[in-house]
């Protein structure tokens, strides 16, 4: 039996090689394969990932000690995870495993590299790649090994600028992306009851001002019809969160307001702090005005998104920002009732944050590991596109240890038929710990997406057509530019302070309004909580990026 | 039954018995362990569930505390102060920060909501929500409405509130309704003034932990308060049945519990804290199983135990018991396979006796038989020498070299019987043995003894015995007799005198030396038939039997002028027929059907002259036909003139076959061998036999001493002469002389 199962991978594999080179039969081709991949693969690397796997297969059996980042209420056995077991026959890599869990991670990766007892390999979870890599070159360099060893890795890297997170603050890149891309470039999208404006005969607000009217409406006219005046004309959650908090709502001054990095970087590519920009003071009266007209819900700024769950499933809220429609909390018939709308301008334009598909941490290698070459080949092996569709969403053919849970549809793209209850998949395959790099073109060509996935993609592309998103993005700070390990500790540090700064500036002004006086003192504030000193770093950082 | 099984086999028989002694121990030892288990495991189970329920309440209480603690910070803490959320949300704000901390140390609860009064909201470590939302939507209670809800909320409680464990849907938990307990707590300011509330949210499962066994038991546990119960982990009886007994009494209990025929052990401990009872409910099933349980491993245990000891009984009955017997069964010959090995053991030697028996009678009469035909053949004189004679009666446990013997004759009816045996019990120099004379209804006796008077000791004392039982007993005695040759002689006393029976008084012993009858002697007058009876053979068959007829006509003749007595006429037919055998077997071995003829029983029979006549030619015939056969080739003249030299030299002491064939001018040696052929015998025998002839001649006819006969005969000494002649005449030659003489002097007389 399992033979045979061995068998059917390694034709199946050899097939998927045959369709990758043969890119001009390949649509046509019976192999399991998506049409699109010899397009997201370069034929040379998809041959080149053939050889690799049959080299590896022919060499001598390696064992390699692995540190595995696990979720933490999510119970793995990683030592007879039928993936991982047929990945050893076709790679003959055989993985001594340390699972970790979220909660110890940090705790137990910091102890391990001042141990000096280092694994061959680490695995997904978050790893200080300035400290360990660049900082204690405890990290391996692996720049030169990529193009040879990991050609399925590598044909995917430079899409959508993918890989331009990676390398460190050296220039050097010190590990393999994670990526699940879905071609998405913002979190909160906003939307308005259209059922009530509807009922109200009220178009479509475009700007502020008329946003204003349509919630005056909304608060006196009754639009959800049930004769009390119980409606939210706009409601938030949670203050700072990225899809349903108050901060959103700043987008529609001009100011990116997110809760990652308190700095953006305006049209003039400069690294500002948002509180200085120019629409930020506009955007706090505007809120402690819809507050003090009661069109804000009063606890936007103290309540969670289950209370706001509540108040928009009972029909309430008119305007609110969100994730998205469609497999949310939100009840269907509710759903329906709202629209996705660009945000209401103001006169300061509009900036939605931009979010930016940036790898996570997939695997680095330490100093100790005597086998590099193999190793990256054991990963690339699984980045192989059906091995890495099989290891996050389980078996695609008969015989695996479960009914086959994803198919290749008549599109050539690989779609979900089942998932198993209960996170059943965790049984048989690593899902969330799987190594996976999929780049948003490269994934949209390969994945059938769900329809939730599919109206985010949908947004994005409105937003961006639309230009109401910020024009560079926050990521660039947050995620790709690199600082040496005394300026992120310093950094980290103004962060704390100035976050609670923001938060209680924030929930102040729109509760009690901003007068010169209060502005003042937040002007002041900022400065002594070294706002300024914030700045300077992370417009060196970019500095440093811009100038890679 | 069972006795029809124990009588198949031995080792049934030893085991059962084991076994039912080990049975009875173990069933002893389990019934006084079962009667002390009954009670220690009923002190256990009481004991055990005391704490159980111990346990239990502490760990509630402590939890209770940590709640009450929580209460009792907040109300003390500076940062909490009596606020409205519409008028200072920002007071709500940093509210959630400092209930985070709490919620944060406290891992009881799931949630928990602070309210004040105429606040109209509640807040939580994670949010805001406003008292119409929280009770209309937030969260929905099975049994609690809404508006009750809000009321509760918003009272002012002078004590803790504990709402009943029941489904609750709860928006932080999730659409599907899950069962927790709520705990509402006065908020007092500075611990006096009751500002708001504290809504505690337990979920079931954290009390369903604090019920959870390790091994999972049929135990129910209650937390009751105020006659409702808060909490159980199960539900065994109706709830109202717990309520009402819990509340019977104010202390700890443990009480019987009777429910639709199942039976319970209820415990009840009070709390200390919020006026809190604890119950808890086994069914005493669940005790008696326990108890079972326990019994049953031990039982186990001990049959475990059990086993093996039983292989050792096993193996020590097979090795000791069971082995011997059957080895035992084997040496007697019984079938081990069949039956009880005892049984078969004792048919085995009962059948080995059987044996014994038969084989000792057998042997007995085996032995009797050949000692008759001992008696048989030494009255026939098959003996050729007394120490043949001596060592065929050893052989038959005889020991007969005594000095002198003599026959006895007994009648048949009497003389099996063990009286004569038992007489002779005390002589143990006296041998007898016997011969049953069936036709004749007797029993021939032969005595051996070391002088005449034992023998007639004997005699007397046989007779005595055997007359004391049958009077009709005869007991008739030859004379005693020193030479095994008179051993004929001896029957036909014996014979003679039984004979006499009719004659004599048979009440005593019928001596043959009291017969009144001279015996005849009747020696001369048979060696005087035999010598010519020789001659005429020596002649040989010429005349084609003529003068052997003569010559038995002749001494039938002298036999009839004679007028012999019968006891005569059988002594000459005796000695006539024993020297016609004696010539006979010079020819080798007489055949069986001649040796009928002599024989002395038969003789002993013979009643006539014709009788006689009859038997003598049967022997003549025989004796010339074997002679003829060893002349058949004509007897050479050297033979005769050898024969005739011999004749007529025979006195010659200093002549030997080797002068004589010297003298006659052939090879002694050829002249030996050719004789042998001719005649059958010897010519030394033949020279001998001249001799004898010669000095019987003399002895009869003159007074010339023995010696000087012994020379004139031809020997050198007389004692080598006596020798001979006894041997040839089986009469000393003292003892020939007086016998001719008395023979002689009888004639003379008749």
């Amino acid at each position: 039996m399992k033979k045979a199962l061995t068998a059917v991978l390694a034709a199946s594999m050899l097939l998927t090689a045959t369709a990758c080179n043969g890119s001009t039969t390949s649509s046509s081709s019976a192999a399991p394969a998506p049409s699109g991949s010899s397009s997201a693969a370069p034929a040379s690397s998809a041959g080149g990932e053939s050889s690799t796997a049959s080299q590896a297969a022919s060499s001598d059996p390696i064992t390699i000690k692995a540190f595995q980042y696990l979720l933490e209420n999510q119970q793995v056995d990683l030592d007879n995870l039928w993936f991982y077991q047929e990945l050893e026959k076709k790679t003959n890599v055989h993985v001594e495993w340390e699972g970790v869990k979220d909660g110890d991670w940090t705790t137990r990766l910091n102890l391990m590299f001042a141990s000096g007892d280092w694994p061959d390999v680490i695995l997904r979870g978050t790893v200080d790649i300035e400290e360990y890599g660049v900082s204690q070159g405890i990290l391996i360099p692996l720049d030169d090994y990529l193009e040879a060893n990991m050609p399925n890795y590598y044909s995917r890297l430079f899409m959508n600028n993918a890989n331009d997170s990676i390398p460190a603050s050296d220039g050097k890149s010190y590990y393999i992306g994670n990526l699940t891309a879905q071609n998405v470039n913002h979190d909160g999208s906003h939307y308005i009851n259209k059922t009530w404006l509807d009922k109200l005969g009220l178009d479509i607000p475009k700007d502020i001002d008329s946003l204003t009217e349509v919630l005056r409406a909304f608060k006196t006219q009754d639009p959800n019809g049930n004769g009390q005046a119980d409606e939210i004309p706009f409601s938030a959650a949670d203050l700072i969160h990225q899809t349903q908090g108050v901060y959103t709502h700043f987008a529609n001054f001009g100011v990116p307001l997110q809760r990652f990095v308190y700095a953006c970087i305006n049209d003039d590519g400069k690294v500002v702090f948002p509180g200085d920009m120019e629409g930020f003071r506009p955007a706090c009266e505007w809120l402690n005005l819809c507050y003090s007209e009661g069109l804000l819900d009063p606890e936007a700024i103290t309540q969670d998104s289950n209370v706001w769950g509540t108040k928009m499933n009972a029909n309430q809220v008119g305007y609110t920002t969100y994730l998205r429609l469609i497999n949310t909390a939100l009840q269907p018939e509710i759903a329906e009732q709202f629209v996705s709308i660009l945000p209401p301008a103001s006169q300061y334009g509009v900036s939605v944050p931009r979010i930016l598909e940036v790898p996570d941490f997939g695997a680095a290698l330490t100093v100790s590991n005597k086998n590099v070459e193999r190793t990256l080949q054991w990963i690339d092996a699984q980045l192989e596109t059906e091995t890495m569709m099989v290891s996050y969403n389980g078996p695609l053919h008969e015989g695996g240890p479960i009914e086959p849970t994803i198919k290749v549809n008549d599109a050539g793209k690989y779609e979900i038929i089942s998932i198993p209850e209960n996170n059943g998949l965790y049984n048989y395959v690593p899902v969330y710990h799987a190594q996976f790099f999929a780049p948003g073109d490269y994934y949209f060509d390969i994945y059938e997406m769900p329809p939730h996935r599919v109206e985010r993609y949908e947004s994005s592309k409105q937003y961006e057509e639309a230009g109401v998103l910020e024009k560079y993005s926050f990521d660039y700070l947050n995620k790709l530019s690199k600082m040496n390990s005394e300026d992120a500790i310093e950094v980290s540090r103004l962060y704390t302070e100035i976050e609670k700064f923001m938060k209680e500036s924030i929930a102040s002004f729109i509760t009690g309004g901003v007068t010169d006086a209060n502005w003042k003192t937040f002007q002041d504030t900022a400065k002594a909580v070294g706002v300024d000193r914030y700045i300077e770093l992370y417009q060196k950082a970019y500095d440093n990026y811009l100038a890679k | 039954m069972l006795k029809k099984l124990l009588s198949r086999s031995v080792s049934l028989r030893y085991l059962v018995p084991y076994f039912a002694v080990l049975v009875a121990v173990f069933a002893g030892i389990v019934l006084y362990v079962s009667e002390v288990f009954d009670k220690a495991i009923q002190e256990n189970v009481l004991e055990h569930n005391t704490n159980r329920l111990g346990l239990l309440r502490v760990e509630h209480e402590k939890q209770l505390s940590t709640l009450l603690s929580i209460c009792d910070q907040l109300s003390l803490s500076p940062q909490i102060s009596v606020f409205k959320f519409m008028e200072n949300p920002m007071e709500a704000y940093y509210i959630k920060q400092q209930l985070s901390a709490f919620q944060v140390a406290n891992n009881f609860c799931d949630q928990f909501y602070i309210t004040f009064h105429e606040d109209n909201f509640l807040y939580s470590s994670a949010t805001s929500v406003s008292m119409e939302l929280f009770s209309d939507r937030f969260i929905q209670y099975e049994n609690i409405s809404s508006q009750e809800l809000k009321t509760l909320l918003c009272e002012t409680h002078s004590s803790p509130v504990l709402l009943p464990a029941q489904n609750i849907r709860n928006m932080p938990v999730g659409e599907v309704p899950v069962k927790m307990l709520s705990v509402i707590m006065p908020l007092r300011l500075k611990g006096k003034y009751s500002i708001g509330n504290i809504l505690f949210l337990v979920q079931d499962s954290t009390y369903q932990q604090m019920f959870a066994d390790e091994i999972p038991e049929e135990r129910a546990m209650y937390i009751i308060q105020d006659h409702q119960i808060l909490e159980s982990s199960r539900q065994v009886v109706p709830d109202e049945l717990i309520l009402e007994e819990v509340y019977t009494q104010q202390e700890a209990f443990v009480r019987e519990l009777t429910v639709e025929g199942e039976n319970y052990l209820l415990f009840m401990q009070p709390g200390n804290l919020l006026d809190i009872r604890y119950a808890s409910l086994i069914p005493q099933r669940t005790v008696r199983q326990q108890a079972m349980r326990s019994k049953l491993n031990f039982g186990l245990f001990l049959l475990i135990l059990s086993i093996p000891a039983s292989l050792i009984i096993i193996y020590f009955t097979r090795r000791h018991i069971l082995s011997p017997i059957r080895e035992l069964q084997r040496s007697v010959g019984a079938e081990s396979g069949g039956g009880d090995g005892f049984a078969s053991i004792r048919t085995g030697i009962e059948a080995l006796i059987g044996q014994n028996r038969d084989l000792h009678t057998r042997l007995d009469s085996s032995l009797l038989a050949r000692r008759a035909e001992f008696v048989h053949s030494f009255v026939k004189g098959r003996f050729p020498t007394r120490e043949e004679a001596i060592e065929a009666a050893a052989r038959l446990e005889l020991d007969i070299d005594r000095p002198c013997f003599a026959a006895a004759i007994i009648s048949e009816d009497s003389a099996h019987k063990p009286e004569i045996f038992g007489a002779l019990a005390s002589r143990s120099e006296t041998v007898i043995c016997y011969a049953e004379l069936m036709s004749q209804e007797k029993v021939l006796f032969l005595v051996f003894c070391a002088s005449p008077d034992e023998i007639v000791g004997w005699a007397e004392q046989t007779i005595g015995a055997l007359r004391f039982t049958y009077r009709d007993t005869v007991v008739a005695m030859g004379n005693p007799h020193f030479d095994f040759f008179e051993a004929g002689t001896a029957y036909l006393e014996a014979e003679t005198a039984y004979s006499n029976r009719f004659l004599m008084d048979n009440e005593f012993v019928l001596y043959f030396s009291q017969i009144n009858t001279a015996v005849e002697n009747v020696g001369p007058l048979s060696q005087r038939f035999l010598d010519k009876f020789y001659s005429i053979l020596q002649a040989g068959a010429a005349d084609d039997g003529r003068a052997l007829d003569g010559w038995i006509n002749e001494l039938m003749e002298t036999m009839t002028q004679k007028k012999l007595s019968l006891f005569a006429f059988r002594m000459l037919v005796n000695d006539i027929v024993n020297a016609l055998l004696g010539r006979l077997s010079t020819f080798g071995t007489p055949p069986a059907d001649t040796l009928q003829y002599y024989d002395i029983f038969n003789l002993s029979s013979c009643r006539s002259v014709r009788d006689m006549a009859g038997i003598l030619r049967g022997i003549c015939t025989e004796i010339l036909r074997g002679q003829e056969n060893h002349s058949a080739a004509g007897e050479p003249a050297d033979i005769q003139r050898f024969t005739a030299y011999l004749k007529e030299n025979c006195t010659d002491p200093n002549l030997t076959i080797g002068s004589a064939a010297e003298a006659m001018g052939i090879n002694a040696a050829r002249v030996s061998v050719l004789y042998k052929e001719h005649t059958g015998m010897h010519p030394s025998a033949y020279l001998q036999s001249l001799r004898m002839d010669k000095a019987k001649e003399l002895l009869r006819d003159s007074d010339l001493p023995i010696k000087e006969i012994a020379v004139k005969v031809g020997y050198f000494d007389s004692s080598s002469f006596i020798r001979r002649f006894r041997q040839n005449t089986s009469m000393t030659p003292a003892q020939y002389r007086q016998s001719e003489r008395e023979q002689k002097n009888r004639n003379h007389i008749n």
